[in-house]
């Protein structure tokens, strides 16, 4: 049952995937793999020489912590809030919009937020009316990482809510009625019926993002980067792009990519582990 | 979190994006042009002279379709104040006499067209080259993304469009120019070009930046080299009674006269490398009094321009979307009036009065004339004298390639003749009617069906033609001939510099800190600290590489 | 059996929806804090989705003036009109790239959704052979990926440039969707499937009997993911389809945006229009009518997908 699928990851992923070996070289597509110089570790001496990829990466670990906090719980508490509204009219509708934002560019998210809280935006152009001095919430390094943070939950935290809710549907409402029965109130029932049973995915897609930890975003960080200035907006992704992608350098990009999965498998690996440890099956079981 | 199948396409998008047009955009600097190839190493950079390829070149021989009303001196564009009533025919004979389809692929910066077949726009050119061409179109903003797979795999059409901007992405670009395309020099060198009027017409400036590892390997879509010009409302500096500036304190007051922000206007957009070049600031080297290189950031000059830029953007006179966004489109905010003074390409004049002439007719785009920040003689910047690059497959054998060759010479077909308005609008009649102006006017077919996809192929000479928005013509014609007057000499002129991999890594890191001091995050004396950066992360190495090119050229 | 499994829930659906308000009769009361909170924050997500979609919408139906106006994203509506839509879908270049492009999302979310569901299985039954290098190897895919240039070579080795394979064959399978499913597929109880066994169930009996119909919210949901992901693609279109008559929806959409757009120097000024005389719809407008066409599809399956999210499912299948 699971040949058709590795067949199909086999030839068009992993098998392109081993060309990740051009990491390892001076590379010229026009001469290929077979052509190209081995440089040995080169390409990640270079990466890993520069204070300044340092200080992406430590930029892009503490927006995903940010984000582990502020964000991915957000989903969550949507779908267990529309699923505790009672007319199914405006369950359906609410359901039915908040997963929208999905779909827009991050051109068109930044330019939205300009539009309401920049420096010519609907917040700051009534201040001015009134008097008051325009504040531009987009220009603030020091709020960035809360600034690309409220972004990014605009647009996918309704899109995220999707999977919880398949899971909420696998609840057993009778466990609810009995709770009930027993005196527990709505409280008590969400922490010992429905987070248990979210649990499960709940872990999955933390460890999934854990292994994602070193990808915040890319878009958003090269639209906004002049407003915030490089200190604050530099990522990995932005900084391998214009240390080395810009210029066509596919070595140096290959190394970083693989610098990334590492480290993705690692925090997987770990997290994977700690969730045996509270008894949890997390993404494979432990025999 | 989604998991859908397309992968992390959204990134790619915007790296191709941001080649086109980041630059425009964010105002910032570009610290040269070109840059990927090199032979064996990829921090090699490369460099090819004029001087050392006129043996290579066509020959120039004069071809006049149309007299020009206003000529155009020392490389400006002639000016024609009209649509001429007759047409000339400029290519007698059908270029592809085997009839064989001719596969090409091109950019494409509007709607896909019908496809060949089902586009009587397509078979009216056709018809007068001889077979039908079958363009593979793709958005110009993905073109970059697709090249490099297409060169990568060897698996390029018979005409292959490389647009100048899209090879700075693609290292050893100069590999694939050896593997994959045929060596031109055979057919077009010298007197040989004559077979090619309309190829023969093209300024040698321009194919000199054909030319790669010494063999001449493309016909070159010339341009005019001015990166920027400096663009105001002059419906609304009629209001406010404000003038275009002469120095730099004039274009400070107009700052203060222009901006109301309770009222939604902003005196200025982008503006740094407009202000870089009016305080005298080179576009890329100069020579220092003992001869040696200096960069345009080491210059004194781009100190006090970055001051006075920091001074503008400290004062509130540019709009917040522009300081807030890197990408933001300004020209809807400049069309409504809240943006007053922006920079941009010379192209965007035309584009604006076309949207705003029939919905606006208080719309008033003017050019400022170059100015110099103290009131004395000032500099235009120039740039490269073609900017995009057409390839013949290798291999082909010398019949198909003399074909290929009469394709090019086709689209070669300068303003005025009958074939240059058949590749731009089609069949009189069918596709465009002509205006009182005589400019030509799509048609609902024409809306359809015709697109610019043959203009892709190869180029043509340049010319200021488009007289239908009135007193256009005279006035960038106008503005051409005193900015050639005053165009910076440019110690590379005629050599095409492919910048060193290492001095592209440079751009970033410096373009942050000078937004940093734009912004008011840093004092302009870190400027000082971020040159320093530069130089001992490859800025003098890249120093001895230019050095060394205007050595190994006797400059 | 089956029968049991797919009506008994609905049908204590909507028995206990039979009460006042639709609060089932066991639950209490909510306090005066739930009471009023709640729609506070109901309200406030609505808006907040709401009024850029609101935007959006008003900006792709907005003329150039509106557009010059506002200078950017049209928030006050003034003389509308559907110039941008009728600019996209009018000729036969959109109407045939729509038909591919649901062509292809339909045979690539049937061919993707099966082969999830067939890995998911056999990976969720422990003990299955191999099962734990197998995952390994589909989650080491979520975390190393190929470049574009090895991936190109692949797909012309294969002779597969200029066919649709090429849009479906290489991002068939993610390995995020799988994951998920076979999670959900782990929490329905063993004794399910152990009866059905005893019964005497192959194993693709029990997956089409027991998990699939007990499974149904998340198969609709990694349905729509990948559905999603058909329909808005277009990175594989853009490399391996060179044939503009083969193009997809976005492809042909993407040509639209940029329109209008002035080359970089370099170009000798040249721009798209070219002084042709063309009067295109504000490319605002277009980009934001570009925008819609691509929510709309999920607008419209997407209540068919909610539907799934019916609790109960299983305690309905365990007592049937």
């Amino acid at each position: 049952m699971v040949a058709p699928v590795i067949v199909l990851l086999g030839v068009f992923h992993y098998f392109p995937t081993l060309g990740n070996v051009i990491a390892f070289q001076d590379y010229s597509p026009y001469v290929g793999i077979r052509g190209s110089d081995f440089v040995g570790f080169a390409n990640f001496s270079r990466l890993f020489s520069e204070v300044a990829f340092w200080k992406a990466l430590a930029n892009t670990l503490s927006i995903t912590a940010f984000q582990l906090v502020f964000f991915f719980p957000i989903p969550i508490g949507l779908a267990l809030l529309l699923n505790s509204v009672l007319s199914t009219r405006l369950r359906t509708f609410i359901q039915g919009v908040v997963y929208l934002p999905h779909f827009f560019s991050w051109v068109l998210v930044v330019s939205l937020f300009q539009q309401m809280i920049g420096g010519a935006g609907l917040l700051a152009q009534t201040l001015r009316e009134h008097g008051h001095s325009a504040v531009d919430l987009m220009t603030k390094p020091d709020t960035f990482i809360v600034l690309v943070t409220a972004q990014a939950v605009w647009k996918d935290a309704g899109w995220g809510m999707i999977v919880f809710l398949a899971a909420l549907s696998t609840i057993n409402p009778a466990l609810y009625e009995a709770a009930a029965a027993d005196g527990a109130n709505r409280w008590r029932r969400l922490w010992h019926i429905t987070l248990p049973g979210l649990r499960p995915v709940i872990v999955l897609l933390l460890i999934l993002r854990l292994g994602d930890a070193l990808t915040v975003g890319f878009e958003q960080f090269i639209l906004q980067r002049s407003a915030v200035g490089g200190g604050a907006a530099e990522v990995l992704d932005t900084y391998v792009y214009y240390q080395g992608l810009l210029a066509g350098d596919f070595g140096y990009g290959a190394a970083a990519g693989l610098f990334k999965g590492l480290v993705g498998l690692v925090l997987v690996l770990v997290a994977n582990k700690f969730a045996h440890l509270i008894g949890e099956q997390g993404v494979y079981s432990r025999s | 979190m989604t998991g859908s199948p397309g992968g992390s396409t959204s990134r790619r998008t915007f790296i191709s994006l941001l080649g086109a047009g980041a630059a425009v955009a964010a105002g910032g600097t570009t610290l040269a042009g070109c840059s990927g190839d090199g032979k064996k190493s990829s921090t090699g950079g490369h460099a090819e002279t004029e001087d050392k390829l006129t043996g290579l070149l066509p020959k120039y021989i004069a071809y006049e379709s149309v007299k020009p009303d206003l000529p155009g001196e020392n490389g400006a564009s002639p000016g024609f104040t009209k649509y001429p009533s007759e047409l000339k025919r400029g290519v007698p004979d059908k270029a592809v006499k085997s009839g064989k389809e001719v596969s090409a692929m091109t950019p494409l910066w509007a709607p896909l067209p019908p496809g060949l077949g089902n586009n009587s726009y397509f078979d009216a050119n056709n018809e007068r080259i001889g077979a039908p061409v079958r363009f593979n179109i793709l958005s110009g903003n993905d073109y970059g993304d697709k090249l490099g797979p297409l060169l990568a795999s060897g698996n390029v059409p018979e005409l292959l469009c490389v647009p100048g901007w899209n090879i700075s992405g693609l290292t050893r670009f100069g590999q694939a120019v050896d593997k994959l395309f045929e060596d031109l020099t055979p057919y077009l060198a010298g007197d040989k070009a004559s077979a090619y009027p309309m190829l023969a017409n093209l300024p040698t400036r321009a194919w000199a930046y054909g030319v790669w590892n010494s063999q001449l390997k493309a016909v070159p879509f010339p341009s005019d080299g001015f990166p920027w010009a400096l663009f105001y409302r002059k419906d609304i500096f009629d209001q406010v009674g404000a003038a275009p500036p002469k120095t730099a304190d004039e274009l400070f007051a107009l700052g203060k006269q222009l901006t109301d922000a309770k009222r939604n206007r902003w005196a200025f957009g982008g503006i740094s490398d407009e202000v870089q070049r009016a305080f005298g600031v080179p576009s890329g080297w100069r020579k220092d009094a003992d001869g040696k290189l200096v960069n345009k950031i080491e210059t004194p000059e781009f100190e006090e321009a970055t001051a006075f830029v920091r001074r503008v953007f400290q004062s509130g006179y540019v709009h917040p979307t522009v300081v807030g966004n890197n990408a933001v489109d300004q020209k809807p905010l400049f069309e409504g009036g809240q943006i007053v003074v922006r920079q941009d390409g010379l192209g965007a004049w035309t584009e604006s009065l076309q949207r705003q002439m029939a919905i606006n007719p208080k719309f008033d785009m003017q050019i400022v004339s170059p100015f110099a920040h103290d009131g004395g003689t000032p500099i235009v910047w120039s740039g490269d004298p073609a900017g995009i690059f057409t390839f013949v497959k290798k291999g082909l054998g010398k019949d198909r390639i003399a074909e290929l060759l009469g394709v090019l010479n086709y689209t070669a077909a300068p303003f005025g003749t009958e074939e240059n308005q058949l590749y731009n609008y089609g069949v009189e009649g069918k596709h465009y009617i002509r205006q009182p102006s005589g400019a030509p006017k799509l048609t609902a077919l024409g809306q359809k069906e015709v697109a610019s996809t043959y203009i892709f192929l190869g180029g043509r000479p340049l010319a200021i033609t488009q007289s239908e928005y009135p007193g256009y013509v005279q006035a960038m014609s106008k503005w051409q001939n005193e900015a050639v007057k005053v165009r910076e000499k440019n110690l590379f002129e005629g050599i095409r510099v492919e910048q060193p991999a290492k001095m592209a890594a440079l751009a970033q890191p410096f373009d942050d800190k000078l937004q940093d001091i734009y912004r008011g995050r840093r004092p302009v004396s870190d400027l000082k600290v971020a040159i320093q950066e530069w130089r001992k992360n490859g800025g003098d190495e890249g120093r001895d590489f230019y050095a060394k090119v205007l050595s190994d050229n006797g400059r | 059996m089956t029968t049991q499994t797919l009506s008994t829930p609905r049908r204590l659906a909507r028995q206990r929806a039979q009460t006042e308000a639709g609060r089932p009769v066991w639950e209490e009361q909510p306090s005066w804090f739930g009471r009023l909170s709640k729609p506070v924050v109901l309200a406030l997500v609505a808006l907040l989705v709401t009024f850029p979609l609101y935007v959006v919408v008003v900006t792709s139906l907005s003329t150039t003036e509106a557009v010059t106006r506002a200078g950017g994203l049209v928030v006050v509506p003034r003389e509308l009109t559907i110039a941008a839509y009728v600019q996209l879908l009018s000729g036969g270049v959109v109407t045939r790239a729509l038909l591919i492009s649901t062509g292809i999302t339909l045979i690539g979310t049937a061919f993707s959704l099966g082969l999830t569901v067939l890995a998911a299985y056999g990976l969720s039954r422990p003990g299955s052979l191999l099962h734990r290098p197998l995952l390994f190897v589909v989650l080491l895919t979520f975390l190393f990926g190929p470049g574009i240039i090895p991936s190109y070579l692949v797909v012309n080795a294969l002779g597969l440039i200029d066919s649709y394979g090429s849009l479906i064959l290489p991002t068939a399978i993610s390995a995020f969707n799988l994951i998920v499913m076979r999670s959900f597929f782990m929490g329905i109880p063993g004794e399910l499937i152990d009866s059905a066994r005893i019964d005497g169930a192959g194993e693709f009996a029990v997956l089409s009997r027991i998990v699939l119909p007990l499974s149904k919210a998340v198969v609709a949901v990694v349905g729509l993911f990948y559905a999603v992901g058909y329909w808005n693609a277009f990175f594989n279109a853009m490399l391996y389809i060179n044939d503009n008559n083969k193009w997809p929806l976005q492809m042909v959409l993407r040509t639209y945006i940029v329109q209008a757009q002035v080359l970089p120097t370099g170009a000798g000024g040249v721009t798209s229009g070219s002084g042709m005389g063309l009067a295109p719809a504000p490319s605002l407008a277009i980009k934001m009518a570009i925008v819609v066409i691509a929510v709309v599809p999920v607008l419209v399956i997407y209540p068919f997908i909610q539907r799934h999210f019916t609790k109960g499912v299983i305690i309905g299948a365990v007592k049937g």
